[in-house]
């Protein structure tokens, strides 16, 4: 019966699989909007691991983060997709691919 | 005993959702899936006492930060990847998924089960810790929202030059 109890490590396992899930979709996936969203992805799992651990210690802290997490997450998604929006007015698609005007020329 | 179903209920929804955002074709279907994910996370902050964050998930990740999302897949109005369809065993994608699983595999075996400890999740509790302990992060962070507003703005500008 002790096997069934769910302890915060629990939350921490699924934690991982999700940042997993999002950085295989960050690599394998090209346009720029799916990129944004697996990082918003692994964001929501770094902010899973703060919220169990806060749990494991009986610590608010974690949840104090998770909140900090949030703001800079909202901050990340107003720039990253207004820089989308100016990839897409001169080159009218995403392809993160395609983005290679600032590679050094060898 | 009822807690730990809820919990592989909202696991599953959780990871299902998830996998649906990195495998669909089509931006605004990955949108929505990552609206479930969200709220499924949401869920489980319920769970482990954070009743309040569960809500900001609510309102500022599945509201504000994917009505920005939709907002620009609408505008762009954008198609399908128009894959140059590689296989899915290609060389570098079954690589990086072994390290991906590997570095997933690590964490997992690695973690120590403790016993969970009450933790006040209120309102009150929370907002306690912000205007005190936290008080320059707090303050940080608000200048860093003011930064990223005004370079949105400046991103969005019809004309850099």
């Amino acid at each position: 019966m002790m096997d069934l109890m769910v302890t915060p490590a629990h939350y921490v396992m699924l934690a991982a699989i999700l940042f997993g899930l999002g950085a295989f979709g960050a690599l394998t996936r090209r346009s720029g909007l799916m990129l944004l969203m697996c990082v918003e992805l692994m964001l929501n799992a770094a902010n899973l691991v703060f919220v169990a651990y806060g749990k494991q210690y009986g610590d608010t802290g974690g949840q104090v983060i998770a909140f900090f997490i949030m703001a800079i997450a909202a901050a990340e998604a107003a720039v990253g997709l207004a820089i989308l929006i100016g990839v897409f007015r001169t080159r009218l698609n995403l392809d993160v691919d395609d983005l290679t005007s600032l590679r050094d020329e060898v | 005993m009822l807690a730990s179903v809820l919990f592989y209920f909202g696991a599953a929804v959780l990871l299902v959702a998830a996998v649906f955002v990195i495998s669909a074709k089509s931006p605004m279907r990955s949108a929505m899936a990552l609206i479930v994910a969200l709220c499924a996370q949401a869920f489980l902050y319920v769970l482990l006492d954070a009743a309040f964050v569960a809500a900001m998930q609510v309102l500022v990740y599945a509201g504000a930060i994917m009505v920005l999302f939709t907002f620009v897949i609408m505008l762009l109005n954008m198609q399908a990847e128009h894959q140059t369809q590689r296989s899915l065993l290609s060389f570098s994608r079954l690589g990086g998924g072994i390290a991906i699983g590997y570095f997933v595999w690590r964490i997992i075996s690695s973690v120590t089960h403790a016993d969970s400890k009450p933790v006040d999740g209120s309102v009150l509790a929370i907002g306690k810790l912000l205007l005190s302990d936290y008080l320059f992060a707090f303050e940080a962070i608000s200048i860093v929202l003011l930064v990223a507003v005004i370079g949105a703005v400046v991103l969005g500008l019809k004309r850099l030059t």
